[in-house]
């Protein structure tokens, strides 16, 4: 529908790649972002490379600070300034996003890719109503008349399990609660019919049973649609049940990437397993000791060889601090940036 | 801490024995709100708080969990008398706080101190660290002034930060630094009971698990009383010793930690269990779990008879005239649901605990 618009870059792949193994609906390559500050310069992201295929969930996740949302923001060219893309492709739909026109761009936003913020009491206008939010999508990127978006509104808060819908309509958003406002901004990052959609965060700010509701809808509309999805989360607890693959992301760099089953069942960088001993379980007695990872993720100020990981790592070694390992293969589709990997089975003392 | 050798507890004690540390009866906190209507407002009611007992011993930590609107918060604060109840009475260290003059509630308060959810927003922006973890000490009048800087220096320690950060401001520090200099502060005092009212869920899960060995160790090392509020189970679950859960202002389940996590009887209880996140793809693909549907209802307007009754599967005719009472179901396990016994055999919202894992003891 939008094509035209942005018909100066050749589109590569089509509605054929859809679920296969071909061409990936997303690709990132070597993405680079930096904030350039006053004193110093922040680099957020160094060398990001990921790929999302249709109807395939990836969760990016890390700590704060490690560059996860800055790469989601990214894909929108979304970044904040002073923050810039310094390097880097990112593929969607056979197109480089990074060499789109700003308005071809304003296309891709909220039309193709969707975005779920991370604060839903945020978010959304104040001032106006949830209509109005749609209102102005619908028209942007499909030329709907009022009458019709009025149609399609309801329809989509519908979809995602807003009761009595048509009632909604000239409600503001604060007359919602925290989980509905989340269900409102879902319906609009879907009102356009996106190939991607990305979740930054989307449950942090909202209870537990909601959480498992919200995070049900996002599963079932990526099931339902074949979308490519991107879940960015601090915790790998949430991962388990709704990605199909992951990256582990450490001050801006790629630590770990694996499907889910292999993540879990063989962790081999060390801060994945850090990670993965800090979410929170249920169990049938206390321990009243809590596995933690020592240290703060540092902020990356100066581009230095040597593992980012290292100063809280237990098994750093000089190595660690001089020379910075590559992102490399260690079975199929299971790739890790650590010169002291974690071997299967080996238990790490704590 | 200068005198923490004083207090230093070689053993913690289930702390069963003696008069609790504080003791809440029938408390009610209600607000009155403005409703609609331009020319003739009516009044409206949040019953935020629906008569409430419980008790802490000491050294004892009670989780309180529910979500948002369900009074949890307003309950902390009002343990404090931050917050005036509009009914009940709240007994701590025997003494009944409603009979205290403003004077004396300012002294009791030493012994009681709140850590908030969010730990940036909580410490002013214009204080050093320094005046942060000073004021509670200049307030209480516990230290000489020339010796308060050292006692600043001194928790900051206790709390794992260094000693410089006393002349820094909040905003050069992390999310879970910020929360380890509110702790800091509310430790200034000696308190004996601390109300942190969900104390990690606004940090990563790496630094969560520092904050709560913090605290844990804390508790064991001053003989702390903690009621621990929090929404996740899982957190709530390493924290305490008894589990409190809240619906829509009122307890519908109390219990040892071990007994509600063995065996959750409310249907409530049973929904929060389900909704926790399985960290195992393996798992939580088998695990068809039933997520509860709808929202908490309206505290303008509660429900009649058990007030979870809307969202309830098991609910029946009498939920809805009736309101259970909160009644043991075994030893020192209380329920307020007409259906406990058939909740539990039914465990309609496939709740995962009956295969629970043994403690990960920081192992693997």
């Amino acid at each position: 529908m939008t094509d035209e618009l942005v018909g100066a870059v050749p589109v590569v792949s089509t509605e054929a790649d859809r679920g296969g193994p071909g061409v990936p609906l997303l690709e990132v390559r070597d993405l680079q972002v930096s904030f350039r500050l006053e004193r110093n310069t922040i680099y957020a992201v160094q060398g990001l490379s990921l790929q999302v295929r249709a109807g395939e969930r990836v969760g990016v996740v890390g700590e704060s600070g490690s560059g996860k949302s800055i790469s989601a923001l990214s894909v929108m060219r979304m970044v904040p300034s002073p923050g810039r893309i310094t390097g880097g492709e990112i593929v969607f739909e056979g197109r480089d996003l990074l060499r789109l026109s700003p308005a071809a761009m304003h296309h891709i936003r909220g039309g193709q890719v969707g975005l779920i913020p991370q604060n839903p009491l945020t978010s959304l206008n104040p001032v106006i109503t949830i209509e109005s939010h749609f209102q102005e999508v619908l028209a942007l990127h499909l030329g709907l008349s009022k009458h019709q978006a009025r149609e399609r509104t309801i329809e989509l808060l519908r979809s995602v399990g807003i009761p009595h819908p048509a009632k909604r309509l000239q409600e503001y958003p604060h007359r919602l609660s925290g989980g509905q406002r989340q269900r409102v901004i879902i319906a609009l990052a879907m009102a356009c019919q996106p190939r991607l959609l990305i979740a930054d965060e989307p449950t942090t700010a909202l209870d537990v049973t909601i959480q498992a509701q919200i995070l049900e809808l996002i599963d079932d509309l990526v099931d339902r649609s074949n979308l490519g999805a991107i879940l960015i989360t601090h915790n790998l607890g949430i991962v388990a049940g709704h990605c199909d693959r992951v990256v582990v992301m450490y001050a801006g760099r790629v630590m770990e990437t694996a499907t889910v089953l292999d993540l879990f069942d063989h962790p081999s960088h060390p801060y994945t397993v850090g990670l993965l001993r800090c979410v929170p379980r249920l169990t049938a007695t206390r321990s009243r000791v809590f596995a933690a990872i020592p240290g703060l993720p540092p902020q990356v100020t100066k581009l230095s060889e040597g593992c980012p990981f290292a100063p809280r790592c237990e098994r750093a070694t000089d190595q660690c601090g001089t020379e910075t390992p590559p992102l490399e293969e260690i079975a199929p589709g299971h790739s890790i940036a650590c010169w002291n990997p974690v071997e299967t089975g080996e238990k790490i003392a704590s | 801490m200068s005198n923490g050798t004083a207090r230093e507890v070689e053993e913690r004690d289930v702390a069963v024995a003696g008069a609790p540390l504080l003791e809440v009866d029938g408390l009610v906190v209600h607000y009155h709100v403005r409703g609609p209507g331009k020319v003739f407002r009516s009044h409206e009611t949040v019953h935020a708080v629906d008569g409430v007992s419980l008790s802490i011993a000491s050294r004892e930590t009670l989780g309180l969990v529910g979500e948002s609107g369900c009074g949890k918060s307003t309950t902390g604060r009002t343990v404090l008398y931050l917050d005036r109840p509009t009914a009940g009475t709240i007994r701590f260290q025997g003494q009944d706080l409603s009979k205290l003059a403003a004077r004396d509630l300012t002294a009791l308060r030493r012994h009681m101190q709140i850590v908030f959810q969010d730990p940036i927003g909580s410490l002013n922006p214009r204080h050093t660290v320094g005046q942060l973890i000073g004021e509670p000490l200049k307030i209480h009048d516990l230290v000489p002034r020339n010796q308060r800087r050292q006692r600043v220096r001194e928790l900051l320690e206790v709390v794992g930060l260094s000693a410089d950060a006393v002349s820094r401001f909040p905003h050069e520090f992390s999310g879970g630094q910020c929360q380890r200099i509110a702790i800091a502060r509310s430790l200034a005092v000696e308190p004996n009971l601390i109300v942190l009212d969900e104390p990690v869920s606004a940090l990563d899960v790496s630094i969560q698990a520092q904050i709560l060995q913090l605290l844990t160790d804390l508790q064991d090392r001053l003989g702390l009383s903690y009621l621990f509020i929090a929404h996740d189970l899982a957190v709530v679950g390493e924290m305490s010793d008894r589990v409190a859960v809240m619906y829509l202002g009122k307890i519908v389940e109390l219990a040892e930690r071990d007994s509600l996590y063995a065996r959750p009887y409310h249907p409530y209880t049973q929904a929060l269990f389900s909704a926790v996140p399985i960290a195992d793809p393996r798992l939580s693909r088998e695990h068809r779990r039933v997520v509860v549907s709808g929202e908490v209802p309206s505290s303008l307007d509660p429900p009649s008879g058990c007030r979870f009754r809307t969202r309830c599967p098991l609910a029946q005719e009498v939920c809805s005239t009736e309101e259970p009472p909160l009644e043991a179901v075994a030893d020192g396990h209380l329920v307020a649901c007409h259906f406990a016994e058939e909740a539990v055999r039914k465990d309609v919202f496939g709740t995962p605990v009956t295969a629970l894992p043994t403690p990960v003891g920081g192992g693997e």
